[in-house]
Formats: C-alpha cells, structure tokens, sequence
C-alpha cells in the first residue's frame, strides 16, 4: 500500500460518515424515546386527578393490568366469509420504537418491483395517491459492513393528509418491524379461511399473515375500518 | 410507528446529501475537528423538521447547506473565530521551509519509519493553519485537483501547493529517520 493510500485510509477512519450515520441515528432513538416517556409521563398526571372519581373502575380493571391487549371488537361480514377480531392495544404497553440501524432501507422505484398481489390488483383507498417502494437489507451480523441480504420488501401508500397503508412482505422472512407489543389474549379472525391477527392502536390497525406464499405484514394509519377490511379481502382472495 | 416513513425519507436524503454537506461543512468550518458535531447538528435539525412539515419542491441539497451555514456560524462564536482564523502558521522556520522546497515533492516518496498514518493524520488536523487538513481531505481524500481546491476554498493554486509540499516536508522531517515524532 502507498503512502498516499495509507494517509487516505487513516482520513476515512476519522472522518467515516457510517459512524456519523449511527451517532445521528442513536442521537434521533434517544429523542424519540425521551418524548415517548414525557408522553406517558404527562398522561399519567391525568389518573392522579381521577383516582378518586374512577377508583371502581381501575379496580376492575385491575386484574388485566399485565396484558396488552385492552378489548376485541368483534365483526362478521358472511357475504365475504369474513369474521374479524379486533384486538385493541393498550397505550401503555406498546414498546419503545426501534429505529433498527442494522437495517438498510432503500427506494426502489423499478417497474419490476415484484408486487405480492394475486392478479396484481389491490384495493387501496383512490385519496391515497402517493406510492413510495423500498427494500429492506440486512447485514450477516453487526460486524459485517455489507447490507447484503435481502430482508423483505414495501410499498407505502400514502397523502398528505397524514394517511397511509403500509404493505411489507417476504417470501422468506417475516417482514421486520419497529415496535413490538405482547399478543397474550389477543384473538384470531378470518378472511376466506386465513387466519390472521388484526391490532387497533390509537389511529392505527396493523396485522400480519401468510398468504399466496408470501408473509405480510400490514400498517394503516388514519385509515377506517372498512377501507382496511376492503385491502384485505382484496389481497386474501 | 409514526417515525417509520420520516426515517425512511430521512435515509434517503442522508444517502444522496452525506458527500457534499461533508464537503462542505469541512471547507467551511474553522476547524476540521468541528465536523462531526456540525454534520450531527444539521441531520437532526433536518429530522426535527421532517418530523413536523412535509418537505416537497424543494432543492434539499440546498436546504441542507443552509442549515449547515447556520450550525457553522452558531457554532463559533466571534472570539473562536480571532483565534482559530490564521493564514499562515508565522515562524521564520516555516517561512524558510517554503522558499527552499521543491516542487516535486510526492508523498509517495516519504520515507517515513512511523508507520502509524493515524497519528500523522492527526498531526495533521490539528495545524493551526486549517487550511492544511482541509487542503489535505480535498487532495487526498476526494482526489481534486489543485485547481479545483483553489476555486473550493477561494485561494490561489500556489499557496494550495505550497500548504501541501510544506506540511509534506514537514512530515518527513518529523516522522522521517531523526524525525522528533519518530524517535519517540
């Protein structure tokens, strides 16, 4: 190696915009989590002020504490065969966002960006006109520099409105998330015979299952429960 | 949940930004220490603000250096900059250096025993003439030409060959054989 390839080597070392890239992206994890707590923090004051008025209620409740899931909504449309469950998600209990950087995203706009729908045909809401396509990579292990395997792909439909479907897959893997919350007491629904699990979290649905060989997994934020019912039968048909 | 798609956004506009606001964050700063803490700064103010407005028609490139800008002029205050902002390094030894070198010197050619390019780097960022790191990352680093660093940080071609035969001279009489750094 030359001098000049040496000198060059020891510039890269210092000045190496991966570890920029991490420290940012640790800096943002660490923000995101600190207005997370403050979050919880500030609504937790609210119960303070209204022990004495709810005090029944939290008692009752108190035996499901330690349980994600808060309530199900039950809907049975027998036209389509189609028995949901809606498994509401408590607040508190959601985990921490994980903005993963042992995950490499990256926009894929190609025309052969391969779609998981049967006839290639999915029912998304017509507001929603903005499509935006990535796929995930990963590394072998954290030392590996190299984003090399391919992880699962995804399409974001969305508008300025704050409204969006998130459709992720894979045929080999499960699609990798940012959130994760315990499914203990959750029930199943069903869509012509596939099983699946559907989540209510505030404004946002999310549910995965496995069909036409691919593993899905779904988020709608802003998006009502018949739009989502009407992506799903669209894609399990 | 909510962060996913800014994250996305703000990946995309990290890979297609990183080259150039490091290009020019390090020539405009005064101290090439500084970059790390200025590049961090303007992602996160850019995070902050993809996390409340949506950036559409906009040339982000050009966004991104005005935050950067901003950051740079935030980041030292007018007492830093009197004390950091030097042409030249004023002994006679260095002036000296200047007229008897020639000027074909090729850091290829050094003969250096301390092979810890590292520690020469370092000795390098910390000039206090930082023209000279930032000379250095334009030259060895990006691969410009002289003309094309004189036209990047507003300096004639001469004084850019003459920051980096001096400071080349300089390595070899420090790391070289009776050099003070490689007897150590």
């Amino acid at each position: 190696m030359t001098n000049k390839e040496k000198l060059k080597r020891a510039i890269e070392h210092d000045i190496n915009l991966r570890d920029y890239y991490n420290k940012i992206i640790d800096k943002i994890e660490k923000g995101e989590e600190r207005n997370m707590k403050i979050n919880m923090r500030k609504w937790s004051l609210v119960p303070i002020c209204l022990v004495v008025v709810i005090g029944g209620v939290l008692f009752l409740n108190y035996r499901n504490d330690n349980k994600t899931i808060l309530k199900t909504k039950l809907y049975i449309d027998e036209t389509n065969n189609v028995t949901l469950n809606i498994n509401e998600i408590d607040s508190n209990k959601v985990g921490m966002p994980k903005l993963d950087a042992n995950v490499k995203v990256v926009t894929n706009n190609d025309v052969n960006f391969p779609l998981p729908y049967k006839n290639g045909v999915v029912n998304i809401p017509k507001d929603l006109d903005k499509t935006n396509m990535y796929i995930f990579y990963f590394r072998e292990n954290k030392e590996s520099k190299d984003y090399n395997i391919l992880g699962n792909y995804e399409i974001i439909y969305s508008n300025d409105k704050n409204q969006s479907i998130n459709v992720k897959y894979s045929k080999e893997h499960k699609p990798a998330r940012d959130y994760y919350f315990s499914e203990e007491g959750s029930k199943t629904s069903t869509i012509n015979d596939v099983e699946l699990k559907i989540y209510k979290f505030e404004s946002i649905y999310f549910t995965e299952f496995k069909f036409n060989d691919y593993n899905f997994d779904i988020e709608t934020t802003n998006i009502t429960e018949k739009e989502l019912i009407d992506l799903l039968l669209s894609i399990i048909r | 949940m909510a962060s996913q798609l800014n994250l996305y956004k703000f990946n995309e506009i990290y890979d297609n930004t990183h080259f150039d606001l490091l290009k020019y964050v390090i020539i405009e700063c005064h101290n090439i220490n500084d970059t790390q803490d200025i590049i961090q700064d303007t992602y996160l103010e850019l995070w902050n603000i993809l996390n409340k407005k949506e950036l559409s028609d906009i040339n982000i490139k050009s966004y991104l250096i005005g935050i950067a800008n901003n950051k740079i002029k935030k980041h030292y205050t007018l007492l830093q900059k009197i004390k950091t902002i030097s042409l030249f390094e004023t002994n006679d030894k260095d002036i000296e250096l200047i007229d008897t070198l020639e000027d074909d010197v090729n850091i290829n050619d050094l003969i250096i025993k301390e092979d810890n390019w590292n520690t020469i780097w370092k000795y390098i960022k910390d000039k206090k003439n930082q023209d000279i790191p930032k000379v250095f990352y334009l030259y060895y680093k990006l691969e410009l030409s002289i003309k094309e660093i004189s036209k990047e940080i507003n300096s004639s071609e001469s004084y850019i060959k003459h920051l980096i035969y001096r400071t080349l001279k300089e390595l070899q009489d420090n790391f070289g054989n009776g050099g003070k750094y490689n007897d150590k």
